[in-house]
This record gives C-alpha cells, sequence and structure tokens, in this order.
C-alpha cells in the first residue's frame, strides 16, 4: 500500500481538526448569509438577462440572427457533405438537428412577438424546409442536392441579412 | 534520459489538460465574432496560469502540502470557507459541463441524443477515477487532447488571408459596430476559461499525489511555463478557425457540432474523427480533474484523509465526496439542459471567484514560514500583483456585464 509523505497528509488532517473545532455559530451564520446572497443573484440573473439586454438589438433582429445563423450553419454542413471523403453523415445530420431545434424556437418565439412579422416568419420557415433537404441529401449521399442546398443556403442568408442592421 | 522523457509527458500532458469545456466554447464564440481579435486576453490569461500555477507547485514542492491546505491554515477556517463554497459551487458546475460535453461529443459520433449518454459518461468517469492510476489518466488523457491540435492543421489547409488574421490579433479594441459592454463580457468569460480555479487546486494536490519535492522544481516549472502556453495556442487555434469559417459568414458558434465544422470542412471524414476524439480525451480529462478538484477541496478543507493513491477504507469520505460531485453533475445535466450554457452560467462563476482562489496563493507564496529561501521573487511578486488587479476587475465586472449584455447575446 502507498503512503502519503508524512509533510503532506498528516499535516492537513491536524489542520482540518483544530479548524472544525473552531467553526461555530458564526461561521455558519456565513454561509447563510453567503448562500441567501448567491440565491438571489441566481433568482435576479436570468429575468434580468432576459429583460435589461439592450446592447444587441431587438427581438426581432435577435431571431432573424439566430435564423441566419442556422442558414449558414446548414451551407458549411453542405460543403462538408461535398468533401472527398464526406464529413461523416451521422455528425452532420446531429449539426443539423440542433440547427432545425433552433429554428423551431425561433419560429415560436417570433409567433409571441406583437406585430406582423409575416415577411420573416416566411423565412423561418424556407429556413426550417432548407435545413430537411440539407438532412436528406447528407443522408443519401446525394452531391447534386447537396450543391442545390449551398446555393439556397446563400441565397437565404442574403435575404436575411436584408432585414437586420445586426447582419 | 528517463529524466527528460517524464519532462516530455508532463508537458504534453499539460497542453491537453490545459483545455476543457469552457475554452472550446468560448474560444469559438469569440472566433466566430471578433476573429483574433481577443488573442490579447488568451495571451493574459495564460501569463496568468503559468504565473498562479509556478506558485502553487512551487509551494507543493517545497511545502509538501497542497495550497488549499496551506489557505486554510493560513488565512483562518472562516476565510478559507468562503473560498470553499464558492470555489466548490464554480468546479461542480464546471464538471457538469465537461460530462455535458462528452456526451454531446458521444452524441455527435453516434447520433443517439446526448441525454442518453450523460449517465454512462458519469458512470464511466468514475469507474476509470475508481480503477486507473493517477498518473496514467493523467498522461493518456493529456496525450490523446493533443489530437486538438488538428484546428491548427486546418486552418493552414483551408489557406486563410493570414494578413487578416494578423490584423485581428493585432487589435485590442472592440471591432466596429460591436457593442462594448459585450466585447468585454467575452474578454471576461476567455479570460476566465484559461484561469478556471480548478486548475490551481488540481495541480496543487496532484503535485502531493505525485509526491513533488524540491528536487522536482525545475521539472515542474517547465510543465507550467511551456506546457500552458503551448495549451493557449491550442485554445486560440480554435478561436482562429471559427475566424476564417464562420466570421466571414456573420454567424455564431453556439453548439460543439458547430465548432468541428471548420475542421469537417478541411479534411471532410477523417478530421471529424480526429477532432471528435480530441474533444473527448480533452473533455473526460477535464471530468476528472474537475471531480477530483471537488474532493480535495472539500477533504483538505475538513482535514480528512484524502488521495486517490488511498484507498477508499482510508480515505472515505474523500471518494464519497469525489462520487457525490459526480452524481450531483449528472443530475444537473440530466434534466436536459444545454451543456454550452452551463459552462457559460459556470465561466462568470469561476470569474467571481479567482480572487477567492489566487489571493491566497499569492499569500502563502510570500510567506517565508512554509516556502523559506523560495518564496517568491520580485519577477513573480510584480506578475502576481498585475494579474490580481486584472482578476479582480474581471470579478467585479463579471455579473453586471453578464446582465447587461443579456450573457453577450
Amino acid at each position: 500500500m502507498v503512503e502519503f509523505p508524512s509533510t503532506g497528509y498528516a499535516a492537513s488532517t491536524a489542520v482540518g481538526r483544530t479548524g472544525v473545532r473552531g467553526m461555530g455559530a458564526q461561521a455558519r451564520a456565513m454561509i447563510r448569509r453567503f448562500a441567501a446572497a448567491l440565491a438571489a443573484v441566481l433568482a435576479l440573473s436570468p429575468a434580468a438577462c432576459s429583460s435589461w439586454a439592450a446592447s444587441t438589438g431587438t427581438a426581432e433582429d435577435r431571431i432573424t440572427a439566430t435564423a441566419h445563423t442556422q442558414v449558414q450553419t446548414a451551407l458549411l454542413v453542405a460543403e462538408a457533405g461535398l468533401e472527398d471523403p464526406p464529413a461523416p453523415a451521422v455528425t452532420l445530420t446531429v449539426v443539423l438537428d440542433e440547427a432545425r431545434s433552433e429554428l423551431v424556437t425561433a419560429r415560436e418565439d417570433l409567433a409571441r412577438l406583437p406585430g406582423d412579422h409575416g415577411g420573416l416568419m416566411t423565412l423561418l420557415v424556407e429556413a426550417t424546409t432548407l435545413i430537411g433537404l440539407t438532412q436528406s441529401a447528407v443522408e443519401d449521399g446525394d452531391r447534386f442536392a447537396l450543391r442545390s442546398a449551398k446555393r439556397s443556403a446563400e441565397e437565404l442568408a442574403t435575404a436575411l441579412e436584408g432585414r437586420s442592421e445586426l447582419l | 534520459m528517463k529524466k527528460y522523457l517524464g519532462l516530455s509527458l508532463g508537458i504534453l500532458a499539460a497542453v491537453g489538460g490545459f483545455l476543457d469545456m469552457g475554452d472550446i466554447v468560448t474560444n469559438a464564440a469569440i472566433g466566430a465574432r471578433y476573429g483574433l481579435g481577443l488573442a490579447w486576453v488568451v495571451l493574459l490569461g495564460v501569463i496568468g496560469i503559468c504565473a498562479y500555477a509556478e506558485m502553487s507547485g512551487r509551494i507543493v514542492a517545497v511545502a509538501g502540502r497542497p495550497v488549499y491546505d496551506l489557505v486554510r491554515e493560513r488565512l483562518g477556517p472562516r476565510a478559507a470557507l468562503l473560498n470553499l463554497i464558492a470555489s466548490l459551487l464554480v468546479t461542480i458546475l464546471t464538471l457538469a459541463a465537461q460530462i455535458g460535453g462528452v456526451a454531446v461529443v458521444i452524441e455527435l459520433a453516434s447520433g443517439v441524443p446526448h441525454v442518453v449518454w450523460v449517465a454512462p459518461v458519469a458512470i464511466g468517469l468514475w469507474i476509470v477515477m475508481w480503477r486507473v492510476k493517477f498518473e496514467k489518466i493523467e498522461q493518456v488523457l493529456g496525450l490523446a487532447g493533443l489530437a486538438v491540435a488538428v484546428f491548427a492543421v486546418s486552418i493552414w489547409w483551408l489557406d486563410p488571408d493570414w494578413s487578416a488574421l494578423a490584423g485581428q490579433a493585432a487589435g485590442i479594441t472592440p471591432p466596429a459596430g460591436e457593442p462594448v459592454p459585450t466585447y468585454f463580457y467575452y474578454a471576461i468569460t476567455l479570460f476566465a476559461a484559461a484561469m478556471t480555479p480548478y486548475e490551481v487546486f488540481f495541480l496543487s494536490s496532484g503535485g502531493v499525489e505525485e509526491r513533488w519535492s524540491a528536487k522536482d522544481l525545475r521539472m515542474q516549472r517547465a510543465t507550467a511555463l511551456i506546457g500552458f502556453p503551448v495549451g493557449g495556442l491550442l485554445a486560440l487555434s480554435i478561436a482562429a478557425a471559427a475566424a476564417v469559417v464562420m466570421l466571414p459568414l456573420g454567424m455564431d458558434a453556439q453548439s460543439l457540432g458547430q465548432v468541428v465544422l471548420p475542421v469537417g470542412l478541411a479534411f471532410g471524414m477523417a478530421g471529424m474523427i480526429v477532432v471528435l476524439f480530441g474533444f473527448f480525451a480533452v473533455l473526460v480529462g477535464a471530468a476528472f480533474e474537475t471531480a477530483m478538484s471537488c474532493g480535495y477541496m472539500l477533504s483538505q478543507y475538513f482535514g480528512w484523509p484524502w488521495g486517490k493513491r488511498l484507498p477508499p477504507k482510508r480515505a472515505a469520505r474523500f471518494h464519497a465526496v469525489v462520487a457525490g460531485s459526480v452524481l450531483i453533475a449528472l443530475l444537473i445535466v440530466q434534466t436536459g439542459v444545454d451543456p454550452v450554457m452551463v459552462t457559460e452560467v459556470a465561466l462568470v462563476g469561476a470569474a467571481v471567484a479567482l480572487p477567492l482562489t489566487y489571493l491566497p496563493v499569492l499569500i502563502v507564496a510570500n510567506d517565508r514560514q512554509y516556502l523559506g529561501d523560495h518564496v517568491n521573487g520580485r519577477f513573480s511578486n510584480a506578475v502576481g500583483l498585475v494579474m490580481m488587479v486584472v482578476v479582480l476587475v474581471a470579478a467585479i465586472a463579471a455579473i453586471p456585464l453578464m446582465i447587461t449584455t443579456g450573457m453577450g447575446a
């Protein structure tokens, strides 16, 4: 059995015993205060994050930026699928699944926004369709469909860029 | 010869061990958004971690005791308790991020959703920690983590505009049109990723596990001063790959799947296999380090017998804390929360906890009672103090910036 050097383990143990005895009501009160402060920060932060984020445009801008990222992801996936040999279909499919999930959330968020956002919603629907087409092309190893998906992604990205100052 | 082999292995392990989920996520996100415009922060973080890792290693080698043990003795139980609570919370969150990251890597390789892999990953991690020797885990995972260097090769293969990359790296101000608070929010998370508190706890406790003595001072110094900077370069290569591929498209890097795409573009199937293998090794290594760090912190504070070398019968509470930390992390990730989100929260927490971790190290490294003639020299103190100022600024600004920028949205 391997033993620790006495300067390490033994000293650690001795210090610990003294310290545990030294912990009294004050230490426990300090733990409670710290925990309460931490809980307050954790409780306030998420709410604050969603409401005070004034530095990155409107809610519609952020949804547009999210959609743009997912469309460009589809473009990169299509390019990776056109490599010889192509990147693994299983990995690219997972990446597209995540992109689709982000788009679904973006559509739900947009639907909750007051006002008319029909133009953007149409682009989001087109983006979701593009993700599906790219996924089928990746799974089938269909290079023609991948090239077509890449072109569609470029057009859709350009359309989204025209809608937001963030892009 | 054997000595040099050991040194090389140690340095290579430190290179691979520098990276974790926080480094991967923040470097990719920043590369896609700012290119190499925040490379100066990585440089600052590497200088900081080198300075404090060297101090911690020296403390262990000379005093034969881990940093946390001395902090508690030197500062008293109350001050050390604050350090313990903050560091433990952050480290458990960091552990959750690593476990979630490993599960996502397996999802990318298998197509099976990551939530299915969380429990097997946690159990596998616990078995490895239980059965495999400390040095073996460090060396194997550290060396395997070097596969992440495929990002650097990919950049070269993609033939970027090198002058544009150099121009980005030379800038130390926010790019035109980018909100200043968001720029500094990302700067702080990147800095916290480089200086995550668990690295010091693990390094110093691991030094005791590996029985460093004053004879090992040169080796531990070389390991820290060469290994961490090269690890920093690996982290920068992830940012550069995102800068080359994603920045021109105006897209964000929000998931590990997006992070690996530049490598897929450069090397197709082979590149993806290598990068997923590298990420797996790096994240399992970081999960091992964070889980062990939880055990080290708590055991050293309360004076329990501790160490991976000690059998569970002799260090039951240490082993129970390590297993319990893995279990808590598993439960956090199993809720379905996005591991990238957990990483971002852990990094903000780490930024806040940084002074509590590093200030005591600076104090103990100047204490002749523990270190004799091996206390900090003027240069170490100058670097340590400058970094302490940066750490304090980061800690104060982290939460306000997180709130005002909506986590860098």
